[in-house]
């Protein structure tokens, strides 16, 4: 009889602690290869989100940037004015509103925004290569159902946040 | 032909992942908050539960729960003056035990039952087959997690 795969035994919560920060490790180790060690927290997810166009990108407005991250709207403002600072985003006046901001990824932005997409790709081929089908199919309804379970204990519904695609 | 679930149509895995986070956090501080028991530190529910299976030497309990030597001695201190668990230090050897009190249990079991609530009601809503994929991707994750690890991952994003 074929012996019993390891996970088999491991309670759910342990598996899910040991699964959590896979994406952001890989996305830190991209970002470090590529020179872009000084990204902040949640700045992978504004920069993923952005046109990546090479020449003359879109400008998006800010609001609408930071407003999936569920963050408090001085710790976005710090966010932006942080990734500006460092160079991985431009930001200017709405032509049409001069009272809201936009902005767009500079060339450092767009390395950063590169390397981000790269890194969350590498993690999902292994994953391919790790599971079957149904098994991929089970572990996204397994995350759905954790979602509907967060209502149920009581959480607010989360933010949509995530590396956009 | 059958509509696609929410599960396979509108979010990334890390998405997905993001969302999942606190489920358990959240049912086992409802169990604790039931019974009075809301000053439990956050992550010792692993401890208390190592200390439930006393199998396991000190230094595994550390490696088994992640964390620095340092950080397991401020736990346990918290833990001991919170009246959870009891410390008590062989003179001879000056080896250390740490055993559960009652309020120690009552967590314990406040514990396991709010990851029971989150466990039955995945097993409620997934087949077996989902279950069990849920179970090997999460798995998975975890294999290439460990993969990734050098310094970047132990210095992490900056903040």
């Amino acid at each position: 009889m074929a012996d019993r795969p390891w996970y088999e035994d491991v309670p759910l919560p342990q598996l899910m602690r040991e699964a959590r920060d896979v994406y952001r490790h890989a996305v830190a180790r991209a970002l470090a290869d590529a020179g872009c060690d000084d990204v902040p927290r949640n700045g992978p997810f504004v920069l993923a989100d952005l046109d990546q166009a090479a020449a003359d990108p879109r400008f998006s407005s800010q609001a609408d940037v930071v407003a999936s991250l569920g963050l408090s709207k001085q710790a976005a403002s710090q966010l932006i004015d942080t990734l500006v600072l460092r160079e991985y985003l431009e930001r200017r006046n709405d032509p049409v509103d001069r009272r809201r901001m936009e902005v767009r990824l500079t060339e450092r932005g767009r390395v950063a925004a590169i390397a981000i997409g790269t890194a969350i790709n590498a993690v999902e081929d292994g994953l391919a290569q790790l599971i079957s089908v149904d098994e991929l199919h089970g572990l996204r309804a397994g995350l759905a159902a954790y979602r509907a379970i967060r209502a149920q204990v009581g959480l607010p519904p989360a933010a949509g946040e995530g590396y956009g695609r | 032909m059958t509509t696609p679930s929410i599960a396979d149509t509108y979010f990334t895995i890390p998405e997905l992942m993001r969302v999942a986070r606190g489920s358990y956090k959240r049912a086992v501080d409802v169990e604790l908050a039931a019974g009075g028991l809301e000053d439990l530190p956050t992550a010792s529910g692993y401890l208390l539960a190592y200390l439930v299976d006393d199998d396991d030497s000190i230094a595994g309990k550390i490696d088994g729960l992640g964390i620095r030597q340092r950080e397991f001695r401020q736990l346990t201190d918290t833990l001991v003056v919170r009246g959870y668990i009891t410390r008590d230090v062989d003179p001879g050897s000056g080896s250390v035990t740490l055993a559960l009190t009652e309020r120690g249990r009552a967590a314990s079991e406040a514990t396991a039952a709010g990851v029971d609530f989150v466990d039955q009601e995945l097993a409620r809503r997934l087949t077996e087959a989902e279950l069990a994929g849920l179970r090997r991707g999460l798995a998975a994750l975890g294999e290439i997690k460990q993969s990734l690890a050098g310094p970047v991952l132990r210095r992490g994003l900056p903040q």
